[in-house]
């Protein structure tokens, strides 16, 4: 494995001038012992099965009408509005958090890093919670939301972006943070001695830089936004047409009123193909395999 | 790379005069460093006076350079050169001091210009070329951020491009290039930007040594032409000896010696600047062509400390003819004698006075005075009003800019036994010998 930043850090230093189109395989010298081979296959079968076991179940047949019914396709348009709505958020946000995490070390950012990165480790019901308790009609700020502008922001389609926005927004700062420190400021230092003010370093320089880590990032937090279940569950509810994800319609088709299994499975494999899509972009992405 | 026939290619290097051409460029580089009243010396580009204080370490330094001098800083690791390159480029704040630019405040009391307002390029051992921009792209950077238009930078770029030789590399990207194409392409988007104070810090740290002569090469040339001074952080001597006009010794954040670079590297003033160097140097020019590894005669006077000494060494480097080069030899490769040695093997004899003798661990440091015009000249030198006996500041003599312009000196290690041989004391007249073979040449 080689990481974009091992391999940019290869490149910066001119250790490695040539060798982006390596081919994977055994490095000369390096042997696997034999019995580990096991477990990796276990586990290789225990990450696979499942979708295997979802597209053996998959009603064939059924699966064309359940994708293109009207329910089925206002729960896919929904979920990539508020996806793409949430990855602007997080990148408009983000990015200047990673910056700020990235260039400055000081007891206070080891303290911010730590919060914010919380909503990894927060189960996203948690989260559901305490973005209610936040911005729900009684809660923190949301009862002056309400009074002084009249904005209700539970049970929108408001409430789904930023619910999906804080499950998803620190796979994006941690992403581009630790492109940000591997790339280090040698170069905006050299940048700003060329006569590049602040913003045109950051805009010509620092950015295109990262942009492995940055792409990844965004690509992972858009597939986790889209994913987003819990949070959203409870802070934007389940309405039809309005808080109504692919999670949240395929949740609503196993378990709910509706109970069309057939229907939650071919959203499922939907999902799974729309995520596969999003892996196979960060990998086409990485700088090996970019020029 | 074949000597053009023309003027002056027979001409034995015997034959150089004391009163070379070259002489009054030199003179008035040097007195103006060392005379700021001069009506005729150029206004110093920059004046730096500075203190930075970090934890034990403090930097207090005064530098300045006028315009299309260069500046060699030597010293010992952490001495504090690259804090003083960050402090001149802006990087850091100094606790107190000013850096005064063509002019301009740059940094004062109440003034702090950033980085990217200074007009101050810095390029260092790693060229950091922008990986992501083509080599046109990036020599381009610096006049697209200073606001010009697209095409104008990008003609600005192919300008500087084309003066370094790098035409057929504008479209490759950095990691297409080696290592010596990639420093010249840094060096081409410094100067790009249009610099009014070039920062070099170790430039050919991490170049090969075919490729140093090369770069160094057009350091000289397009520093020169352009007139941008250029302080240069190095620990080479040779890069020392080959760009700088002056070189400054720091050391714990003082500056410990200073003076021209042939008065530092010959009679080092400080233990580093001793250890580093205690080099022979002589400046001149190359009476013919020479490939590496092959003799060459130069013949100065190309700088005013050596008139009209001519010697023969090896070509450490490609030289053209009529080249201006520094030849550097060891104390313990030069001989002395008491009489002109005649049909003597060693092709460099030069009559001398003997200066000095200083006591050193292994051997005996003879300094002497080379004398002007070799054979012709010798009868003639008053040495008895150029030599201060014994006094300290006789070893300053080659740079003092005045009366002691036809004399230089160059130091000899003897054992105490070939000292007690010859009787050798102040004031005695000698001849100093040197192989060829253990001269090296550069180019300048």
């Amino acid at each position: 494995m080689r990481s974009p930043e091992v391999v940019g850090l290869a490149q910066r230093y001119g250790v490695a001038p040539d060798t982006r189109p390596r081919k994977r395989g055994r490095e000369g010298g390096s042997r696997i012992p034999r019995w580990l081979y096991a477990p990796a296959l276990i586990g290789i079968a225990f990450l696979v099965l499942p979708v295997v076991a979802l597209v053996v179940r998959a009603n064939w047949t059924a699966i064309p009408a359940a994708i293109v019914s009207p329910a089925a396709l206002d729960a896919l348009w929904l979920s990539v509005q508020c996806g793409l709505a949430a990855v602007a958020l997080c990148l408009v946000l983000g990015v200047p958090l990673a910056l700020l995490l990235a260039r400055f070390d000081t007891a206070l950012t080891r303290l911010i890093r730590a919060l914010v990165t919380l909503p990894l480790v927060l189960p996203p019901l948690v989260g559901g919670i305490a973005l209610l308790y936040l911005l729900g009609r009684t809660g923190l700020a949301g009862q002056y939301l309400d009074t002084w502008f009249g904005i209700t922001i539970p049970f929108s389609t408001v409430a789904v972006v930023l619910a999906e926005s804080f499950v998803a927004m620190p796979f994006l700062v941690i992403s581009v943070e630790g492109a940000l420190r591997t790339a280090g400021t040698r170069y905006d230092v050299v940048a700003a001695t060329l006569g590049a003010r602040p913003w045109t370093v950051f805009r010509r320089v620092t950015l295109p830089l990262v942009r492995p880590g940055l792409l990844s990032g965004t690509v992972l937090c858009l597939s986790r936004a889209l994913g987003e279940f819990g949070a959203t569950a409870l802070f934007a509810g389940n309405a039809a047409g309005i808080t109504r994800t692919m999670p949240l319609a395929i949740y609503t088709n196993f378990n709910g009123s509706g109970a069309d299994q057939d229907a939650a499975i071919a959203l499922s494999l939907l999902l799974v193909a729309v995520a596969i899509v999003f892996l196979l972009l960060i990998r086409g992405w990485r700088p090996e395999v970019q020029r | 790379m074949s000597a053009s026939g023309g003027h002056g290619a027979a001409t034995p290097h015997g034959a150089a005069t004391p009163l070379g051409a070259a002489t009054p460029l030199g003179a008035a580089t040097r007195h103006g460093a060392a005379t700021p009243l001069g009506a005729a010396a150029p206004v110093a580009a920059l004046r730096a006076a500075i203190t930075f204080r970090r934890g034990p370490f403090m930097l207090d330094v005064h530098i300045e350079a006028t315009p299309g001098e260069i500046v060699a800083v030597l010293g010992p690791n952490g001495a504090g050169k690259s804090t003083l390159l960050a402090v001149l480029a802006g990087l850091l704040r100094p606790d107190s001091g000013t850096v005064l630019l063509a002019g301009r405040m740059l940094t004062g009391p109440d003034t702090f210009v950033e980085p990217a307002e200074r007009k101050v390029g810095l390029m260092g051992q790693d060229p950091l070329l922008f990986p992501h921009l083509t080599v046109l792209e990036n020599v381009a950077f610096g006049p697209r951020s200073q606001r010009a238009p697209r095409h104008q930078a990008r003609a600005a770029a192919h300008d500087w491009l084309d003066r370094l030789g790098l035409t057929e590399l504008s479209g490759r990207r950095p990691a297409q290039l080696s290592g010596g194409q990639r420093q010249r392409v840094a060096l081409a988007r410094a100067l790009a930007a249009g610099p009014e104070l070039l920062l070099l810090d170790e430039p050919l740290g991490a170049v090969d040594a075919q490729t140093a002569p090369e770069i160094r090469q057009l350091l000289r040339t397009h520093i020169r032409a352009d007139g941008t001074p250029t302080i240069l952080v190095t620990h080479d001597v040779l890069d020392a000896a080959t760009l700088a006009d002056r070189v400054i010794v720091l050391q714990d954040g003082v500056i410990v010696d200073s003076g021209s670079t042939a008065r530092v590297l010959a009679t080092p003033r400080s233990t580093f600047s001793a250890a580093l160097a205690g080099l022979n140097i002589m400046t001149g020019m190359t009476l013919s062509s020479a490939e590496p590894g092959s003799p060459v005669a130069i013949a100065g006077p190309a700088a005013p400390s050596w008139p009209g000494v001519g010697i023969t060494g090896i070509a450490a480097e490609v030289l053209s003819q009529n080249a201006p080069v520094t030849a550097l030899f060891a104390p313990s490769a030069v001989a002395v004698y008491l009489g002109h040695t005649g049909g003597g093997s060693p092709r460099n004899t030069w009559p001398a006075t003997v200066l000095t003798l200083e006591p050193g661990p292994s051997a005996v440091r003879v300094r002497a005075t080379v004398h002007a015009g070799v054979e012709g000249v010798r009868g003639a030198h008053p040495e008895d009003s150029v030599i201060p006996g014994g006094s300290g500041s006789g070893t300053g003599r080659a740079n003092s800019g005045a009366g002691g312009e036809s004399v230089a000196t160059i130091a000899a290690d003897l054992t105490p036994a070939a000292i007690a041989e010859l009787r050798l004391e102040p004031g005695a007249r000698v001849y100093l010998s040197v192989k060829a073979t253990e001269v090296r040449i550069h180019a300048r």
